[in-house]
């Protein structure tokens, strides 16, 4: 009986917590975190410049990406570069998935943003203004260096 | 004390023949290993090595300086060569400076004897103008060379060269993507393809390291 007592209210306690955790949403920054994000230094006539970076999802579900934007540019696309048939090739993605306690890394050759037409010059040295936006509707916004790449 | 003389000078009549005689296999030993350390084989190469290297046919092309790109610009030096279009963000720039790294350290490494020259095909002719290449190619390193040319004539030369692209319609007009082959050709100073780096993505490193044993084939 003493120990009955003891369990029930520990375990309403928990059982309350853990409904508060279910119901509360969650903010998209606390759950994707971007590290690193970069773009390319490339010549003052380029119009498209790639843009790589690190997404870590530190929640237990899967988080879809629907889209990325900057004011910097026309368009951004999603886009995996594959090599297939002895060739490289850009595939647009209509979303990106960050696994569940994963990371999704875009980096030279495999996953990139493509970021169409600037507005602006693309200064080495500085940040370009990025946002991203999940299928929930939430929006994380970022900055990426402008770098030259690291020597290999 | 208790040694006869006798017993002495044999010995030391000996050992100068003794030292010479295994000074000489060192010697051999020795020279046979620091030579065959030098000299590269095919198998140590982490390329395609064409043997014998594979001459091209008759092609003429148009430089980012508005002169020719023909057979004849590939002799004096060995060059490295390979394709993509300008409006290309992703494996085309990283390439570019990819080679902007191997350029400079193959100069450090030969201390300039081993000059070479890096070559940019666009196979995107009709929005890769000279002047277009010009603004662009440079960037990465001042000494390489952009070439375009007439649509037939690029795609005549990416034929015999192997090398294969595709243009990807997209919903504007100008806004197509041209997916293409991501190897880097390399040409011996006789202007005769020597062999391909086909590994994505292409390090600088691994790049220099076979180069520098393929030319030493």
């Amino acid at each position: 009986m003493r120990v009955g007592r003891l369990i029930h209210p520990r375990l309403k306690h928990l059982v309350a917590v853990m409904a508060a955790c279910l119901c509360t949403p969650v903010a998209a920054d606390e759950v994707l975190r971007i590290r690193n994000a970069w773009v390319p230094a490339a010549p003052p006539a380029a119009s498209v410049f790639a843009a790589y970076m690190s997404i870590d999802n530190t929640s237990d579900r899967d988080v879809n990406i629907v889209e990325f934007s900057s004011p910097h540019f026309a368009a951004v696309e999603m886009h995996r570069t594959v090599l297939e048939n002895g060739m490289a090739q850009m595939i647009q993605q209509s979303y990106l998935v960050v696994p569940a306690h994963g990371t999704l890394e875009l980096a030279p050759q495999s996953w990139h943003l493509m970021m169409i037409k600037p507005s602006a010059p693309v200064v080495l040295g500085e940040d370009i203004a990025v946002s991203l936006t999940l299928e929930n509707g939430q929006v994380i916004e970022f900055p990426a260096r402008v770098k030259t790449p690291a020597v290999q | 004390m208790n040694v006869s003389e006798t017993e002495h000078h044999p010995r030391t009549k000996r050992l100068p023949l003794v030292l010479i005689l295994v000074a000489s296999l060192s010697a051999g030993l020795f020279g046979g290993i620091w030579i065959q350390r030098n000299k590269a084989s095919i198998e140590d190469v982490e390329a395609t090595v064409l043997e014998p290297a594979a001459a091209l046919e008759k092609f003429e092309l148009t430089t980012h300086s508005n002169t020719p790109f023909t057979n004849q610009s590939l002799t004096g030096k060995w060059s490295f060569m390979f394709f993509g279009f300008t409006n290309c963000p992703d494996v085309c720039p990283t390439t570019l400076h990819t080679m902007a790294q191997v350029d400079r350290q193959i100069m450090q490494e030969t201390n300039g004897e081993e000059e070479i020259q890096v070559v940019f095909v666009s196979v995107d002719p009709e929005r890769d103008t000279p002047e277009r290449l010009a603004q662009y190619v440079p960037y990465f390193n001042e000494s390489f060379i952009g070439v375009t040319g007439k649509r037939a004539d690029i795609n005549r030369f990416t034929r015999q060269l192997g090398i294969l692209h595709v243009r990807v319609e997209r919903d504007g007009d100008d806004d197509y993507l041209v997916n293409h082959s991501a190897s880097i050709l390399l040409f011996n100073p006789e202007g005769q393809l020597r062999a391909l780096f086909s590994a994505v993505p292409h390090q600088a490193a691994y790049i220099i390291d076979n180069f520098l044993k393929i030319a030493r084939l």
